[in-house]
């Protein structure tokens, strides 16, 4: 996730980046691509995006869709953010599924980590309603909260041109697990110049972690460009 | 330095690779497609079964998380259903804890399918120590699917393995296709499997992610399965979303204090249901 840094002017910004894997629901190589812009000021930032199917058994052409803001705090040495956000995801023709929560996200030398909160909800949207003739009262399921998290370790301090990662987490841009999945990411990041940097990343699905009986769940990668405008 | 990062990094990459594996050999090497794929050749020298009632009125009982063990609550749960002279009860995952001396006891325990038809998928537990082995050996197949046929019409049940806590993608495709091409030839469709689709409290209990979860979300409401029974979670719950009623039921283990069974009634052609706790 991208972290703001305490800049006392405007300052937009975009990142644009693209997955590509296989997973044991998307019958075969998915492609999708995704758009961020942010608008960071002096402590404050906000954040919307969208995500694409280029290639997907999903056939909304959009399928996801978020918006938060986040401020950056510091209590004597400590400074962290904070940050609330929504999401929108489609993940059929006839199914919805948002997501709000908050989190708090700090960054020390050579670690990032955020923790949260979230609260899912599954729609049935219209279309599906209309169709089999649901009752109004049964379109929707509310679970309660879920715990998010994301541990990152940098090979190089956080702030270097280049850097290595490894993370552990269940949060990505449109998609929260839940606390019993936990993902594995493999991150690479290069600033090409000052206000544009490329990243990459490898990220390993498994299912049943805490069954104790893993299984293969899938994988993608991912590539993409922050470019901070001005 | 960079070197010492550089083992720092390692060091730290091989842990995490370490944790997101610790699970014997012997259970990583047989994967959710590899005992889907035994299921099938199961079920290729194994019809599918039809159990014939005499009225149009049933009743099955399920269970799950029975964890034998202990044989106290599995006993009673057989002589209820022998007394109630249900069609068939579905066993719905961790009957054991995957140990062979427990699977013996749990056969030993079990009435004969002359006297109570029943059913079984594997749960989680029932995965551990290459307790597949031990599963397919004396149940067969863990993907499946039996009917039960009225004077007047037929239901679908449909067994599915989760026990990973994936489908995997071939049992998700099999089951894409039952639905598809038999579904509308049926009344009612239910499905039965171990792991709990939903999270209707905060629990420590493996789910489906949560794009599997979409996906079974959307199999079942496209294709109006009326009900999907799980266990897993050992406390019961019952969701309604679209038409499909989603169940977790209480463990049938032994000393659990809400220790109980589930049943289904198929009565005027609706299909209505209890939580009946011992």
């Amino acid at each position: 996730m991208l972290i703001f840094s305490a800049a006392v002017t405007a300052q937009p910004g975009v990142s644009i980046y693209t997955d590509l894997g296989s997973n044991n629901v998307s019958n075969g190589i998915f492609i999708k691509s995704a758009a961020l812009g942010f608008y960071k000021y002096g402590k404050n930032k906000f954040e919307a995006g969208f995500q694409t199917n280029l290639k997907n058994n999903n056939k909304n052409g959009f399928s996801g869709y978020t918006i938060s803001a986040s401020r950056n705090i510091s209590i004597k040495d400590i400074s962290f953010g904070l940050k609330g956000f929504f999401t929108l995801t489609l993940p059929s023709e006839i199914l919805s599924e948002t997501n709000w929560g908050a989190l708090i996200e700090m960054r020390h030398r050579h670690f990032e980590m955020s923790m949260g909160t979230n609260f899912r909800t599954y729609n049935l949207r219209q279309n599906a309603v209309t169709r089999y003739e649901i009752d109004n009262t049964q379109t929707k399921i509310h679970e309660v909260y879920n715990l998010m998290y994301s541990f990152c370790y940098y090979l190089k301090p956080v702030d270097e041109n280049w850097n290595i990662g490894l993370s552990v987490t269940n949060i990505d841009y449109f998609n929260i697990n839940q606390e019993t999945n936990p993902v594995i990411n493999l991150k690479g990041m290069y600033k090409i110049s000052s206000p544009v940097a490329l990243y990459m990343q490898a990220t390993y699905k498994s299912a049943g972690v805490t069954n104790l009986e893993l299984n293969y769940f899938g994988f993608f990668f991912r590539t993409g460009i922050i470019w901070n405008i001005n | 330095m960079e070197h010492q990062l550089t083992s720092r990094f390692a060091l730290l990459f091989l842990t995490v690779l370490t944790l997101s594996s610790c699970t014997k050999q012997e259970d990583i090497e047989i994967t959710a497609n590899q005992r889907f794929i035994q299921s099938m050749d199961w079920n290729n020298t194994h019809s599918y079964r039809e159990i014939i009632v005499p009225d149009n009125d049933y009743m099955i009982l399920s269970m799950g998380d029975s964890h034998v063990g202990g044989t106290n609550n599995l006993d009673n749960f057989f002589n209820t259903a022998r007394m109630k002279k249900v069609a068939a009860v579905v066993m719905a995952g961790d009957l054991t804890t995957g140990q062979k001396n427990d699977y013996n006891m749990f056969e030993k325990h079990l009435p004969p399918q002359d006297s109570l038809v029943s059913f079984s998928v594997a749960g989680n537990h029932d995965l551990f120590s290459g307790g597949w082995n031990e599963y397919y050996s004396r149940f067969g197949s863990s993907s499946y699917y039996f009917t039960i046929k009225t004077p007047h019409t037929a239901d679908l049940f449909i067994c599915l393995e989760t026990g990973g806590g994936t489908l995997g993608t071939r049992q998700l495709e099999w089951l894409t296709n039952l639905l598809r091409t038999a579904r509308t030839g049926y009344r009612h469709c239910i499905v039965f499997t171990h792991n709990n689709i939903l999270r209707p409290r905060h629990t420590d209990s493996t789910n489906p992610l949560v794009e599997e979860t979409g996906a079974l979300l959307n199999l079942f409401a496209e294709y109006q399965v009326d009900m999907v029974i799980t266990g897993h979670d050992h406390k019961q719950d019952a969701t309604i979303f679209g038409i499909t009623t989603y169940i977790i039921m209480d463990a049938l283990k032994d000393g659990e204090s809400n220790a109980g069974y589930f049943q289904i009634r198929v009565e005027n052609g609706n299909i209505g249901y209890e939580f009946e706790n011992f």
